[in-house]
């Protein structure tokens, strides 16, 4: 008998249609060089990648719409195929190996002894990648093949090679989202081809840093902020395997879906973001306006999650999801436009970003677990006075070098304001903080003293922020110590750029530094 | 009011999820090697990760962790067979079984290189060999089942798929291959 290729006793191998004779083949020919070895886990890796990925693309579709697949299936071509194959079998068959008759379908040890057509739900690992629940019906028909039939499946895999001619697309894909902005994007090496106005087709793409704007052909809109790895299903859907995105769903783009190995979200006219962390896997979906219905997607069955505006909801394989979504976190990461990007700041150390301001700044109002955050107050406001006694050249301020305080933000000057807010939360403890703070534009002022601060809540603070006036209510006759009062180990630095500040603070109860920066 | 940002895993079921996140595409494709039956293999998979949760504290993270769940996986695919009373001649050759762990220890990256090309590459099938793809795949219906619900044989079944996949693995390779893989 002439031996099969190794294709095709791969592809019998990975369907379980082996016969013993055939195995062996296959084993001599794994056995021959590495470069077999190799090829065959290469065929492997394939078959696992297909598996991976048509299960993704159908989470969620029931198993009506699959079987509307295959009611949807044209089987004219492959009724002909079918009249090719016979006809080439009688000729060839004294040359074929019989096929065995295949194995009935078990059922998996580990399912029981459910029977056929009963719905199965288990419960397994709380790890990413594996399966929560999963619920299985069993299918029914164990094919049997006759002796003719065997043979001419295999007369068929041989020959019909020759003359059968796969249809490779005689259509262009569909070009379903546009590339509309960018900022500082570097997408993965594969996709170094991609310029602002890039039509995209369904598929996978990845970005490893920096920001794209997408628009779907739907009319959604997509601010992604790399590292993210996504897939574009068509012009209403996308699965994100990991990273970040805000949403803009209007209308027209009604019922848009995002899918994550864990939160399912379906938008009902909103904007709303997603966070997949790629090393834990944990997912966070935010809604900023509207309405979001948010489920589990491996567990169908569960129930479904209406988020409102400002509210959150974070899950992940091991845990369903809350009765109650959470309020939306003031340091939620979602970054909305891609003028929001460019306006980005970007930190390091003990502090964070609020994107949406705190109500206020009051002395112990304003605690957290990494010392300090620092949010945006104003955009484009103009000084109508000039400012004294501020920080303004490049250099670094300590108690050494007091004579350099002397500083004066001139009137007329744009400014951005933002304000950086350290507070003990009264531990009694002194706990340094040393932040580094990257701003978008060159800094024009950083207003240092309380007086400087009192002086310009109300032209330059955020309107639905209160601030304190550097006395405490609680401590009416204390020390005023809104601002740095730069003991022996506070200190500021800043670059010759004057775009980043270096900056260490401690204080017994809170200090604060307003930074204006110039406006586009 | 004070705020508090959440709080996070626990140090080492952090290193877990990502250790097991990279691997888990490796862990998959030997199984699936291995087990014919989708779901027996994910079954064998999650079981894999189960064990491997269990055992973390057993886990020497001066070595390979794909190589520590791979080893873990070999013991649930024989223990497959033993208790189906199956045979898989891959399997029952020890040596080779060991030599296939060899080979797919380190090759994460080489199956992300073939995930994304798989995307390329799906784009330039037919609708209707992406159909098949699917009842296969999805629907882990074996060629007689689709020949079945198709009313043609299993044979031309059996030829479609194998023309599709070989078309696939030419050109998943070819785009591995020619992306520096």
């Amino acid at each position: 008998m002439d031996p099969l290729s190794p294709d095709i006793l791969i592809d019998l191998y990975l369907d379980g249609m082996l016969t013993d004779e055939q195995g062996d083949q296959l084993v001599a020919w794994l056995k021959q060089s590495p470069e077999n070895m190799a090829y065959f886990i290469d065929c492997a890796a394939i078959h696992s990648s297909l598996r991976r990925h048509h299960v993704v693309r159908n989470i969620g579709q029931t198993r009506r719409e699959v079987l509307g697949t295959v009611a949807d299936l044209d089987t004219a071509d492959i009724v002909s195929e079918q009249r090719v194959a016979e006809k080439l079998s009688e000729i060839e068959l004294s040359k074929l190996p019989e096929l065995p008759k295949p194995q009935p379908k078990p059922r998996s040890a580990t399912q029981g002894a459910a029977t056929e057509g009963q719905v199965q739900t288990k419960t397994v690992l709380n790890l990413p990648g594996l399966r929560v629940y999963r619920s299985s019906t069993g299918t029914g028909s164990g094919a049997w093949f006759g002796p003719r039939t065997a043979v001419s499946a295999i007369a068929a895999m041989l020959l019909l090679g020759l003359v059968l001619v796969f249809v490779w697309p005689t259509a262009p894909p569909p070009l379903i989202a546009t590339l509309t902005s960018q900022h500082e994007v570097q997408w993965a090496e594969q996709h170094q081809a991609i310029a602002l106005g890039h039509k995209f087709t369904p598929g996978r793409y990845a970005i490893d840093k920096g920001f794209a704007e997408l628009r779907l052909a739907r009319g959604a809109s997509l601010v992604l902020e790399g590292p993210c790895d996504f897939e574009l299903l068509n012009d209403n859907a996308l699965y994100l395997h990991h990273g970040r995105l805000a949403a803009t769903a209007p209308e027209s783009a009604h019922l848009f879906t995002i899918d994550t190995p864990h939160l399912k979200l379906v938008d009902l006219g909103t904007e709303f973001g997603v966070d997949l962390r790629a090393d834990s896997g944990q997912a966070t979906a935010a809604v900023f306006k509207g309405l979001v219905e948010v489920s589990q997607t491996r567990d169908k069955n569960a129930r479904k999650l209406m988020l409102n505006a400002n509210q959150q909801v974070t899950a992940d394989a091991s845990a369903a999801l809350p009765d109650e979504p959470a309020p939306l976190s003031r340091a939620h990461r979602f970054t909305r436009s891609i003028e929001e990007s460019r306006n980005r700041l970007v930190l390091s150390g003990q502090v964070i970003l609020y994107r949406i301001p705190p109500a206020s700044v009051h002395d112990k109002h304003l605690v957290t677990d990494v010392n300090a955050v620092i949010f945006q107050e104003r955009q484009g406001v103009v000084l109508k006075a000039p400012i004294a006694n501020v920080l303004t050249k490049p250099g670094e301020y300590n108690l050494k070098f007091y004579d350099r305080f002397d500083g004066t933000a001139p009137s007329g000057t744009k400014v951005d304001s933002y304000l950086f807010h350290y507070d003990q939360g009264g531990r009694g403890e002194v706990k340094p903080c040393s932040v580094k703070i990257v701003f978008p534009r060159p800094l024009v002022a950083a207003l240092t003293s309380t007086e400087a601060l009192d002086q310009t809540d109300q032209s330059l603070g955020h309107p639905d922020t209160t601030y304190s006036s550097g006395k405490d209510s609680a401590y009416p006759h204390a020390f005023r110590t809104r601002g740095i009062d730069f003991n022996d180990r506070d200190r500021i630095e800043i670059s010759h750029d004057r775009r980043t500040v270096l900056l260490s603070v401690s204080a017994e109860r809170m200090d604060q530094v307003r930074f204006l920066i110039e406006s586009e | 009011m004070p705020e508090r940002p959440a709080q996070f895993e626990s140090h080492s079921a952090a290193k877990l999820t990502a250790l097991w996140t990279k691997a888990q595409p490796t862990v998959l494709a030997f199984v699936l090697s291995m087990v014919h039956r989708f779901e027996d293999a994910e079954d064998i998979v999650q079981q894999t990760g189960m064990t491997a949760a269990e055992r973390f504290t057993d886990y020497d993270e001066s070595r390979s962790f794909q190589a520590w769940v791979l080893g873990i996986a070999r013991l649930k695919v024989l223990r497959f067979y033993r208790d189906s009373g199956k045979h898989n001649i891959l399997v029952a050759d020890e040596a080779l079984l060991d030599q296939m762990i060899d080979h797919h220890v380190g090759r994460g990256p080489r199956i992300n290189d073939i995930n994304l090309a798989l995307e390329n590459c799906l784009t330039k099938l037919t609708d209707r060999a992406r159909k098949m793809l699917e009842l296969r795949y999805v629907r882990e219906l074996t060629t007689g089942d689709i020949a079945d619900y198709l009313g043609t044989t299993s044979n031309t079944i059996s030829v479609t798929l194998h023309r599709i996949r070989k078309a696939l693995r030419k050109c998943i390779i070819g785009y591995v291959q020619a992306n520096g893989g």
